[in-house]
């Protein structure tokens, strides 16, 4: 095992690491020029820094949680409503990359009135991004 | 045919040497292409009593970069080697392809019917060696089209994970990494 130094900012979201020695003047200097705080951490190998986060009392990493949404259909005809439940509240929603908006709910409703495929992203901090296609057919098809 | 290799003195230093073909080994001048040169090898030991060589990762930036630091204390700018992956390059932890420090910082501004788009495309990373530390920057924030409405992004920025030399010797480079 060696240590690794895990520099993270105010939301606990980690910003860099480093098996390097850490001495008391480089943990200062991140705290007063970027307001990161510092974690020993003892690992055999890097932290996928982006699935993980830092507890509330500052000691440990913590995984970052994953979305298990059910989807209603994800193939579906013109004019179908498509329900997706199981998201939780503050968990932002893209289409195609664009931003839709942000759940207040558990339930998103989505009518489909344009053929083709569309990337639906889910994201929310601490939160693994979920990705699902759906497909909305043409008349005929 | 010319003397390629020369195991004593050459010019004023002793080693062993090998001359690329055709290249005098005996001629001591800069301009002789050598292929082995032990003076080379000999001086790049790895600095610090705990050697200082590791690796680490940077966040992926959500605009400008992310800065790690790598402290060496050796009081002179050494000479020193970084390489780093994507998440994407790694396998069980282990890189299976590295890049040489780069990067790119583009802005493309274009007008389409009087409204102005800036598309920027941020990559790669940067190393500034001082004599006390060795900055790290993480410039992969992705491709944005920010003045779109809504903003959207085309390539998400990502984590970067680096690994680090820092030689005894100093810098002979002008501060690029080998």
């Amino acid at each position: 095992m060696a240590t690794l130094n895990i520099f993270y900012n105010s939301d606990k979201d980690i910003a860099w690491t480093s098996f390097a020695a850490c001495p008391a003047e480089l943990i200062a200097e991140q705290k007063s020029s970027n307001n990161l705080d510092h974690l020993s951490y003892e690992t055999d190998q890097l932290l996928d820094i982006d699935k993980y986060y830092i507890n509330n009392d500052g000691d440990d990493i913590v995984a970052y949680s994953t979305f298990s949404p059910t989807y209603s259909a994800t193939s579906v005809d013109l004019d179908t409503v498509i329900n997706i439940t199981g998201l939780s509240s503050g968990t932002e929603v893209f289409l195609d990359s664009v931003s839709a908006g942000t759940m207040s709910d558990s339930t998103l409703t989505i009518t489909a009135v344009q053929s083709g495929e569309f990337l639906i992203e889910l994201k929310k901090a601490h939160f693994v991004t979920h990705g699902t296609t759906i497909t909305v057919k043409r008349r005929g098809e | 045919m010319a003397n390629r290799v020369l195991l004593g003195k050459r010019g004023s230093d002793y080693g062993l040497f090998v001359s690329k073909p055709g290249e005098d080994v005996e001629d001591a001048t800069d301009a002789t292409n050598l292929s082995f040169d032990s003076r080379a090898a000999g001086s790049l030991f790895v600095a610090g009593a705990t050697p200082l060589k590791g690796e680490g990762s940077l966040a992926a930036p959500t605009s400008g970069y992310i800065q790690g630091t790598i402290s060496h204390s050796l009081g002179y700018i050494p000479a020193y080697a970084v390489r780093w992956c994507y998440a994407s390059d790694l396998s069980n932890g282990v890189a299976q392809r590295m890049y040489n420090p780069s990067n790119i910082l583009m802005t493309n501004i274009s007008w389409i019917n009087w409204v102005q788009y800036d598309d920027t495309a941020n990559g790669g990373i940067d190393c500034v060696m001082t004599d006390e530390s060795l900055f790290l920057y993480n410039f992969e924030s992705g491709i944005e089209h920010s003045v779109l409405t809504p903003a959207y992004t085309d390539v998400a920025a990502q984590v970067i994970y680096y690994a680090y030399i820092i030689f005894q010797t100093p810098d002979f480079t002008g501060g690029f990494s080998l």
